[in-house]
């Protein structure tokens, strides 16, 4: 073999391997794009998942700020808990904090041994009755197990699913890095005026690169979280004991926490209820080992010895690894007996992806850096999806006139309509599906925000039937858009659940007005900044999907350039040849 | 904060060094030497802001958190040249400059 031939050789392999890549990242992406764009929006939505507790669970409005030292605090909830239940056995209680002002309270008796929830005036240890909802936690729970009811079910099986799209988003985003190679030639680059594919194009990779480092971070560590689940063989190879896979000296070990001192209890094991605990000595003592050291949540149990211990965990905002650090008190004596917190690298290590997939350290500046960042990974994901119609019905118009060309003839219908009337049933299938998932999501969240308002308080069943909204509204776009793209394709299948989404979206604010007192009129002279942001952040989302609707309206004239949308660009878009557009960008 | 201005300006530095932005903002080609420049100083201004954040991070946070917030803030900033030669190119320049010099007043007060 000369040299000659092996550097032909060498560039077809680099060429095909790009191919490869490329048919990789394209086809990776489109099959669990819709998924992912799912999984990318209510995942983004969960960085505000505690706003949304509060904003769906407008009891909580106007809870005071409290100055009372924590001590107080936990002292006043935990003798009102026992007050209402003295046999109580185990009870962890999130103290108040700049995100959330109430005192969340879960507590388990002798009874069946399931956790109860409580929140509490901090200031007085009432109980606040709010009305059942998912709140925020339903986006979380649905961005990694699909969660489709209040109580959990098929949540194993959605963490499998959800586990296999996000190894695709990660193969998708490094082939994507090979296939666009133009990403960081082109890093500034976005055209919009130029329209069609390479607007499309533009948008793609200016969302991809520009944040590629929060998207491989999110990708890689949302996988890491659940290795437990995904990758259990390692764990099973080095954990053993006399009765097979010895996993609580694993979660110990990374818990940074002493085997014995985790708390187990089955469901039928008899627990002693807790005596009288004086709080003020342990909490004082936690707050000067920990130098001033915010107190996230108090705990008390008995450990499997059957002693009562009180475990004070610090903050999760004060520093970026997961899981913060615990101290352990003999609850009887208030005696300090050990600090729980993981030391060793790989356990650090695991922390940190934890923690900066979780957020918690995030203060507000921050917070919408990082939201900001979920939409535009987003709309990465969306702009990809709507390339993928784009490229294929660009490249029957190109084919086609290619074809009228060759032929000489000067038929008209061979010109201008090739996309359109009908493109290939898996075209228009992937038109429907996209129109289901990007417009139809944003549709259905906003119904949810909405029956959250809207659904009378106190029905049973509440928290479920906010869901079956949010899923009947989701269903219903998919009818609408398998209607409109695949069996009559017609361009009103974006502009009808875009503007019903802007309608319900715009509406919030109102419906929230006409149903409850924590209305802007309300929070904004009071100056209650996170009542009144949810509130304007709806407004504004609204009216963004309001505009995408009149961007894509049946009547409007596309300009020259203009972005076209769904598969069917203007007949003037410049279109790159199919070879090109590939690999070239 | 100061993170965000100094990577904005070093951003626009590096996007002013590409022959294609360059043109736009300052309507002219640039010399190969110019732009080198541009972007060399563009990478300067980069590793002196993760410095910063890392060896000094504001408001007494622990590095870990400094440099964390000095990535997003490198991400927001590069979106935001990115908007700015879209839409705005002519003004990336003053932008840029402007950046820098808020960039380091907000460091020196400690932002």
């Amino acid at each position: 073999m000369t040299t000659a031939t092996s550097t032909v050789r060498k560039s077809a392999d680099r060429e095909g391997f790009r191919q490869a890549m490329s048919w990789l990242h394209t086809w990776a992406g489109l099959i669990l794009g819709w998924l992912l764009f799912a999984i990318f929006l209510t995942g983004t939505l969960s960085f505000f998942k505690n706003e949304f507790n509060l904003w769906m669970r407008p009891e909580m409005h106007g809870l005071p700020r409290t100055d009372a030292a924590d001590a107080q605090v936990a002292q006043k909830s935990v003798d009102a808990l026992v007050r209402k239940a003295p046999d109580v056995t185990q009870w962890i209680l999130h103290l108040p904090d700049d995100r959330d002002p109430a005192v969340n309270m879960l507590w388990r008796g002798t009874g069946n041994g399931r956790f109860e929830t409580l929140r509490m005036n901090p200031q007085t240890g009432e109980p606040i009755e709010a009305r059942q909802t998912m709140g925020g936690d339903f986006f979380y729970r649905f961005h990694f197990e699909l969660r489709t009811a209040q109580k959990g079910r098929w949540t194993i099986q959605g963490r499998w699913v959800v586990g296999v799209a996000t190894m695709l988003m990660f193969v998708a985003l490094i082939t994507g890095v090979i296939t666009h190679r133009r990403i960081f030639k082109d890093f500034f680059t976005f055209r919009p005026t130029k329209g069609g594919q390479r607007a499309w194009l533009d948008a793609h990779n200016v969302s991809g690169v520009l944040v590629l480092p929060f998207y491989l971070m999110i990708t890689f560590s949302g996988l890491m979280i659940f290795h437990t689940l995904y990758m259990p063989a390692g764990i099973a190879a080095n954990y053993k004991n006399e009765k097979g896979v010895d996993s609580n000296a694993y979660f110990a070990d990374l818990q940074g926490e002493k085997p014995e001192s985790r708390p187990r209890r089955g469901a039928g094991d008899k627990v002693e209820p807790l005596p009288a605990i004086a709080l003020q000595p342990i909490i004082d003592a936690a707050t000067t080992r920990w130098q001033g050291g915010r107190i996230g949540s108090v705990q008390a149990r008995r450990d499997a010895n059957g002693r009562a211990v009180v475990e004070v965990t610090r903050h999760e905002g004060d520093r970026l690894q997961y899981r913060p650090p615990r101290l352990l008190f003999d609850a009887t004596t208030g005696q300090w007996l050990d600090q729980a917190d993981a030391t060793s690298p790989a356990v650090k290590t695991y922390g940190v992806l934890y923690g900066l997939h979780m957020a918690r350290f995030a203060d507000v500046g921050l917070r919408w850096a990082l939201f900001g960042f979920g939409v535009l990974g987003s709309l990465m994901i969306a702009t990809g999806m709507v390339l993928w119609s784009v490229k294929r019905s660009a490249k029957s118009q190109t084919q086609a006139s290619r074809q009228g060309a060759a032929k000489t003839t000067s038929n008209i219908t061979s010109n201008a309509p090739a996309a359109h009337p009908k493109a290939p049933f898996g075209e228009r299938l992937v038109a429907g599906i996209n129109i289901a998932t990007l417009a139809g999501l944003p549709l259905a969240c906003g119904v949810y925000l909405a029956a959250n308002r809207l659904i009378p308080v106190g029905i049973e069943g509440r928290a479920d039937a906010e869901l079956a909204w949010f899923f009947s509204a989701w269903g219903i776009t998919l009818l609408w858009a398998l209607a409109c793209a695949v069996a009559r394709p017609h361009r009103l299948g974006w502009t009808v659940p875009l503007a019903a989404a802007g309608l319900v979206w715009a509406a919030l604010p109102l419906i929230n007005a006409l149903t409850t007192h924590t209305h802007l009129g309300v929070s904004l002279p009071a100056r209650e900044w996170v009542w009144a942001s949810m509130d304007l952040s709806f407004l504004a989302t609204g009216l963004l999907l309001g505009w995408l609707a009149w961007r894509v309206r049946p009547g409007r004239v596309p300009r020259r350039g203009a972005p076209a949308k769904n598969a069917r660009p203007a007949p003037s878009v410049p279109v790159a040849p199919a070879e090109t557009s590939t690999s070239g960008a | 904060m100061s993170a965000f201005l100094l990577c904005f300006a070093a951003w626009s530095a590096i996007a002013l060094g590409m022959d294609r932005h360059h043109e736009d903002a300052l309507g002219q080609e640039g010399s190969m030497r110019r732009l080198v420049a541009l972007r060399r100083s563009g990478w300067l201004l980069l590793v002196l802001s993760l410095w910063l954040a890392a060896a000094h991070p504001p408001g007494g946070v622990p590095a870990s958190l400094g440099v964390t917030a000095w990535s997003v803030a490198l991400s927001v900033a590069a979106v935001a040249v990115t908007a700015t030669v879209t839409w705005q190119p002519r003004r990336t320049p003053e932008l840029a400059g402007a950046a820098l010099l808020a960039g380091l007043l907000a460091r020196a007060l400690g932002w």
